[in-house]
């Protein structure tokens, strides 16, 4: 097969006009009770099929682990064994999985055109064990003090405030879990976040220029540097352009940033990202 | 009298203002060399050298080359891959969805269009895309995504004849070219992740009636049969969704064969799965096997060989030889004699760890750690494959093989996988390795002994064929959107042009009121390229 990058989130729009008036044509002939009907979707139609959530725990582990967990308890990604998710609706499940979460990290799958996979993922979602998120143990609002102190607002914004040169953090914790906020902190350069490739470029007049990567093709690059100036450039203008695999974000180990303020970080995210 | 002279008169000067339509015969796409101002099968010529010999845009004006029009129909799903056919001014053009369009040349502008309908819901695994058409005498012909074959009126797009080819039910589609031969028109299926059994088919052009059809696995009983573990023969796959080179002195179709299925379970299809990832060499009016070379034996990452296998002739180790080039997804450039089959070289491309090298004989010797599990299992080339569809091209100024390359290794894991008719049949699944870098390059190779002889390399993995000049150039583009010219030995770049899109199809070139174009497809826009006329 010929494997090409896909652009899964558009929804078909090969559908004429002529299509359409049909369409509606038809739903009104059938009258709008049965078609509201239609559109709440029938649910899982694999539900309680052993085989089913077999496959779907293969697809899982292929396709959703390596963000969510082995066990759905979360890492890159959100928990997908909270209430939040066990109370989801299968068709909001599958509207998720099929389309994916626009503005973030999670991506759409497509599974080859194959609407029965994503059923069979949805029915190894709802076997999780259920379990609720472990707040963490720490204070949100001397956390919230540390995160100024510590100057993570020189790089990172939150609720409007801070930095550009990092990720947005208002709402990060809807999206990782406790343990993966700790690790992330004491070691950002463990993980880059999609959309923050750390880049150094060295121009033609000797320049070096450090900062996040925003766009690059074989002719030009764009990037922010540390003091979020906007640079395009031509490559030809430089002599050198490297990713560098580490984060512009310093480490924070035990000495410089103790236990006890980590958690209480990571409870300020909580706090937050709960509004 | 004064009428008729008049009329004379009127009629020759049509000819220089209007773009009259004309016919296609077998000898016009036989000496197709020799009318570089028409593009008549989807390589340019049977050797498939994707190779212009007009000359007016050359590495000193390139500089000055600027969009002459562009074809935007209203946007579909997926994108353009398809390479134009041009004659006498006239450019059939297919896009996804099953989409024909008969353009002026000239100006882009639409003569007739054609859709086909399609059913709603398909099971595809790569969107409904179209790589091409074909043409002889008053005839275009299309091989569809629901497994057609369909014969228009060139100068109307109206239907003259249609076949099913098979059941797309099944698992079975077109999205290649098709290659006219003599009186017939050529085409190879898709299906290698479906559990489908692949083919390709022979139809008379003038009546759509079937000619023949060569099975790309072994029926039982027939040679090669056995290189398939008990029944899983008949779920295979090996298709042949591209499009084959032909030697008209031979008399040889060779045409590239696609992965055995399921794809990244070999479990359950021991053996070499002949003629899975091999190319084959046919003889044109009876479909019969002449030779075959297989470079994957036993396949578990979607190695595909489908890929267009390029004709030239040159002295090699001394010999005269006809030979047979390919750039191969597995990762190994390969160097066959045409006549025979036989295997002269290999040589390593890109990063390779599913096999530890090629002996003597041309077959692999396989790295037994590089098996896909339910685990998963790093390895390179990734499925994408070290190159893929996109069409190479051979210069014979240069004497150099372009192709464009990925450089992208994948984690592929391998599961045991129940059959099911019309369903995907992938045995496990890939995906990218985090962290693991991954780039695209146009890559110029010595053909004799794959070599290097220059690259240029892009941030991200591309999907665009290469042209070559004989004004010593090649044009090329990639997946951010670059169309681009380089000058063929040195790979200094001369000219690019942000088009914005994707480029996922290859180049071509024609030549209309005697002044040379270049067409590329990015995204949902048909391009054309022209100098200034006052240059």
């Amino acid at each position: 097969m010929d494997l090409r990058m896909r652009f899964f989130g558009g929804i078909g729009l090969t559908i004429s006009a002529i299509y359409v008036v049909r369409w509606l044509v038809a739903a009104l002939a059938l009258g709008f009770p049965l078609f509201l009907a239609a559109q709440d979707g029938p649910g899982n139609p694999v539900k309680g099929d052993a085989t089913a959530l077999e496959k779907g725990r293969v697809l899982f582990r292929i396709h959703c682990a390596s963000c969510h967990g082995i066990d759905g308890s979360g890492g890159r990604g959100p928990s997908l064994t909270t209430s939040s998710v066990r109370e989801a609706k299968d068709k909001e499940l599958f509207a998720i999985i099929r389309r994916g979460i626009p503005d973030s990290e999670m991506p759409s799958f497509w599974f080859k055109g194959q609407d029965i996979q994503a059923w069979q993922v949805i029915e190894a979602l709802r076997s999780l064990s259920p379990t609720s998120e472990i707040p963490s143990a720490g204070n949100a609002e001397s956390g919230k003090q540390a995160f100024v102190q510590a100057g993570c607002v020189t790089c990172h914004a939150v609720q409007g405030q801070g930095g550009r040169l990092g990720p947005d953090l208002t709402r990060v914790s809807r999206s990782r879990s406790v343990e993966h906020l700790r690790q992330s902190i004491r070691l950002a350069s463990a993980e880059l976040t999609t959309n923050y490739q750390t880049v150094t470029v060295k121009t033609l007049a000797n320049q070096t220029v450090r900062g996040i990567l925003l766009n690059e093709d074989a002719f030009t690059l764009q990037m922010m540097d540390t003091t979020e100036r906007v640079l395009a450039f031509h490559r030809k203008d430089l002599q050198q352009a490297r990713h560098d695999a580490a984060s512009l974000m310093p480490d924070y180990p035990r000495e410089a940033l103790p236990d006890a303020l980590l958690d209480d970080i990571v409870a300020f995210f909580f706090e937050i990202g709960s509004h | 009298m004064i009428l008729v002279r008049y009329l004379t008169t009127l009629l020759a000067m049509a000819g220089s203002i209007a773009v009259a339509w004309s016919q296609v015969s077998y000898s016009d796409i036989l000496s197709a060399q020799n009318t570089p101002g028409d593009w008549l099968t989807y390589s340019g010529t049977y050797n498939s050298w994707r190779h212009t010999t007009l000359s007016d845009i050359r590495p000193e004006n390139v500089h000055k080359l600027a969009v002459a029009w562009m074809f935007q129909p209203p946007a579909s799903q997926d994108r353009f891959e398809a390479t134009p056919l041009v004659k006498d001014g006239w450019m059939y053009f297919s896009a996804q969805s099953n989409r024909v369009f008969a353009l002026d040349a000239r100006s882009g502008r639409q003569i007739w269009s054609y859709v086909r309908r399609l059913p709603g819901s398909m099971n595809l695994c790569c969107g409904r895309v179209n790589r091409g058409l074909a043409i002889l005498g008053d005839k275009l012909f299309l091989a569809t995504i629901d497994a057609h074959v369909v014969a228009l009126d060139a100068k109307t797009g109206r239907v003259m004849w249609e076949v099913k080819a098979a059941d797309y039910q099944k698992g079975y589609t077109f999205t290649g070219a098709p290659l006219v031969v003599k009186d017939k028109v050529i085409v190879g299926v898709t299906g290698g992740e479906y559990g489908a059994r692949g083919f390709i088919d022979a139809y008379f052009a003038e009546s759509g009636k079937p000619a023949w059809r060569f099975h790309t696995i072994p029926g039982p009983g027939e040679p090669g049969n056995e290189t398939w573990a008990g029944d899983s023969w008949k779920t295979g796959g090996a298709p042949a969704w591209l499009t084959g080179s032909f030697d008209p002195e031979l008399n040889l179709l060779y045409w590239g064969i696609g992965n055995p299925g399921p794809d990244h379970w070999i479990a359950d299809r021991k053996g070499d799965n002949l003629y899975s990832n091999s190319v084959v060499a046919l003889d044109p009016d009876q479909g019969r096997l002449t030779w075959y070379f297989q470079f994957t034996p036993n396949d578990a990452h979607d190695y595909d060989s489908t890929l267009i296998p390029v004709l030239l002739d040159a002295d090699y180790a001394g010999q005269a030889r006809k030979l047979l080039a390919v750039a191969n997804r597995n990762g190994f450039f390969y160097l066959l004699d045409r006549t025979s089959g036989e295997f002269l070289r290999a040589k390593q491309l890109t990063r390779v760890t599913w096999a530890k090298g090629i002996d003597k004989t041309g077959r692999p010797i396989p790295n037994p750690e590089a098996v896909p599990t339910a685990t998963g299992i790093d390895v390179c080339p990734g499925v994408l494959g070290a190159t893929n569809w996109m069409s190479p091209s051979f210069s014979p100024v240069t004497n150099l093989f372009y192709l464009t390359l990925h450089e992208a290794c994948r984690r592929h894991f391998g599961l045991p996988q129940e059959f099911e008719e019309g369903q995907s049949f992938w045995g496990g699944a890939h995906q990218k390795i985090p962290g693991s870098p991954e780039w695209g390059a146009l890559r110029a190779v010595d053909p004799l002994t794959g070599e290097t002889q220059w690259e240029f390399r892009y941030p991200h993995t591309a999907f665009a064929g290469v042209l070559s000049t004989s004004t010593g150039m090649v044009f090329s583009g990639d997946g951010d959107g670059n169309f681009f010219a380089a000058e063929g030995r040195s790979g200094e770049i001369l000219w690019h042009l942000p088009t914005g899109g994707s480029i996922c199809a290859s180049p071509m070139s024609f030549a209309v009121d005697g002044r040379q174009h270049i067409s590329v497809a990015s995204q949902n826009a048909l391009i054309t390229f022209a100098l200034p006329k006052d240059r």
